[in-house]
């Protein structure tokens, strides 16, 4: 890896997740789980598995920020400027590393910023709402296909809050991952503020929570073709001018790909590609 | 517009017909201490070449850096055509990687302006079969009108899809093979977990001790054998992902990719075929996979 920050070493982490997802519902589910309930069964859990002996050292980043459950699934804005504060320093490849952020998310237990249980939380903003998630399906039949069902449903959310890429691949950094979604959303907010010479509170304003979810969809696809500056920052300039979202803003990323097929809009300037995007918008 | 364009200018392409054959675009790349040059070239007589001598197009690549979605785009102004005694025209990126693992690369000849240009034989380059002479054509600004086939540092050998790791809390004489399809592309996605004593085997194959046009010892068999086993384990697991459904294609890493077609290209057996034998592909790959051991750069 290009720095020298700690982290799992690639092999175990993956086996890790991997191994969990075998089979749904099965033992080997349950007893995460319900290592997941408390601080000192999860490190136990972590522990016994190859994850402990395979760490890779390096220089630790300062980060005490203390989250509550709901700040932790959905960090407001303190948390999230906290969290830029600790981690601003690290560089791309880091940032799209897992086997880092997974690293981060133990330490995070370790030192008592959240709990365990915490990462089973899906978000609907209730308080504990990892933990009777996990209780309430250890209660469950594994017997039945539902019960199974939710049961790995569960697993894979635990995965996601610890940035494994076992459920859906290493997007997951991306959006998923709440650290990994407040470091690339103000990675681009700064980088595109200096671009187009724009206040970064605009910037984020304009990249709103809901407009990110689908921006980083297409960016972190296969089919990126946004990932250019010149292209997201004309379709910046076009979202400050008109506030599309949706599917709307769907079929404009998807008709701007076609273009790109025969246009190089990676050259052209923001402005231009801006131009280019209200004539998509106009035509829909 | 004839009925079998696509587009209403013509661009070159590979194995396109817009343009007469000596008219040929060929890039060549090379990435050495985090550096990449990129060199151009284009041959013939065609307005493209009047175009990129005017300034009025340039070369440009696109960079795409997988694992975190990053884009870069740069060109070439004019002053960095060259033209060769031959007369091709040259052009050279050189520029600097912040990553640790080299890019794709996307080349493309772009016009930076709009533009007439009318059909004229030979001097417009363009074959006679798709654009009559005297047609008059309007080119737009920014449109690619050459396109380079994306060209990668991928490649399927043996030794880039291959890691080999020592475990000493191993059971002598045992090793386990660990897939892992969605590998970033600093990573390699197959993994051999090996107690010390098989470890120490394989080393010998990394360190060029087995030829393998003439096998003269059972330790060499007993080597090649072990990377066929590794194989055979690689080709069960992609087919069954296969059969699963959870094979998507986007999502697995480029070398395992690449690997995946050669296999399917020597030995005829397309996974998630029915009749698709791992074992049996594994041991027709064997003399590939340690040739690659020997000449690749592992660890």
């Amino acid at each position: 890896m290009a720095a020298p920050y700690a982290r799992f070493a690639t092999i175990p982490w993956i086996e890790f997740g991997k191994n969990l997802l075998t089979e749904k519902g099965a033992q080997q589910q349950r007893d995460f789980l319900q290592a997941c309930l408390s601080k000192r069964d999860f490190q136990q859990h972590i522990e016994q598995s190859p994850l402990s002996l395979n760490r890779e050292q390096g220089d630790p980043i300062p980060f005490s920020y203390r989250f509550t459950e709901a700040e932790f699934y959905n960090p407001c804005k303190d948390s999230q400027e906290a969290i830029w504060n600790a981690f601003n320093g690290i560089d791309k490849e880091t940032a799209a590393d897992d086997c880092f952020w997974g690293k981060v998310v133990m330490d995070m237990i370790e030192k008592k910023q959240i709990e365990p249980a915490w990462l089973a939380a899906d978000g609907k903003g209730a308080e504990e709402e990892g933990r009777h998630r996990i209780e309430r399906l250890l209660q469950s039949d594994a017997n039945k296909d539902t019960d199974s069902n939710h049961m790995d449903s569960c697993v894979r959310r635990v995965l996601r809050s610890l940035c494994h890429r076992a459920p859906r691949r290493k997007r997951i950094i991306f959006y998923d991952f709440p650290l990994g979604r407040v470091w690339w959303r103000r990675h681009w907010a700064d980088r595109m503020a200096e671009k187009l010479s724009r206040d970064r509170e605009k910037i984020l304003e304009t990249m709103d929570e809901t407009n990110y979810k689908l921006l980083a969809e297409k960016l972190y696809s296969g089919k990126s073709y946004l990932g250019a500056d010149n292209v997201f920052g004309g379709l910046l300039l076009f979202l400050e001018k008109a506030p599309v979202k949706g599917d709307k803003l769907k079929d404009i990323l998807d008709r701007l790909a076609y273009l790109s097929a025969w246009k190089a809009i990676e050259l052209q300037s923001p402005e231009e590609n801006c131009d280019e995007i209200s004539r998509i918008f106009e035509c829909l | 517009m004839n009925e079998y364009r696509i587009l209403d200018f013509p661009v070159w392409q590979p194995e396109g017909a817009d343009f007469a054959e000596d008219v040929r675009y060929s890039v060549e790349v090379e990435y050495r201490d985090r550096r990449l040059k990129v060199t151009h070239s284009l041959e013939g007589q065609s307005f493209i070449r009047e175009w990129l001598l005017q300034g009025t197009a340039v070369f440009s690549v696109q960079l795409l850096y997988k694992d975190s979605s990053e884009r870069q785009a740069y060109r070439l102004e004019r002053n960095n055509v060259k033209k060769d005694q031959g007369g091709v025209l040259h052009a050279i990126h050189d520029i600097a990687i912040d990553f640790s693992y080299p890019p794709k690369v996307t080349p493309s000849i772009v016009l930076v302006e709009q533009r007439k240009l009318v059909v004229q034989h030979p001097k417009s380059g363009l074959s006679s079969l798709l654009w009559k002479p005297g047609e008059p054509i309007s080119i737009p600004a920014w449109a690619r009108i050459a396109c380079h086939a994306p060209l990668d540092f991928t490649s399927g050998e043996t030794a880039r899809l291959i890691t080999i790791d020592c475990d000493e809390t191993m059971q002598s004489g045992t090793m386990r093979t660990s897939v892992n399809e969605g590998a970033a592309e600093s990573e390699k996605p197959v993994t051999l977990l090996c107690a010390k004593d098989v470890y120490n085997e394989l080393r010998k194959i990394k360190q060029g001790e087995d030829d393998v046009s003439s096998i003269r010892s059972c330790a060499a068999a007993l080597r090649l054998a072990i990377i066929t086993q590794a194989l055979s384990v690689v080709y069960a697991y992609m087919h069954r992902l296969y059969n699963n459904n959870d094979f998507n294609a986007e999502d697995i890493n480029d070398t395992l990719k690449a690997h995946l077609e050669d296999m399917q290209e020597q030995t005829g057996m397309v996974l998630g075929n029915e009749n698709f034998e791992p074992g049996l592909a594994a041991t027709q790959m064997r003399p590939y996979a340690i040739q690659a051991l020997n000449t690749g750069e592992n660890e």
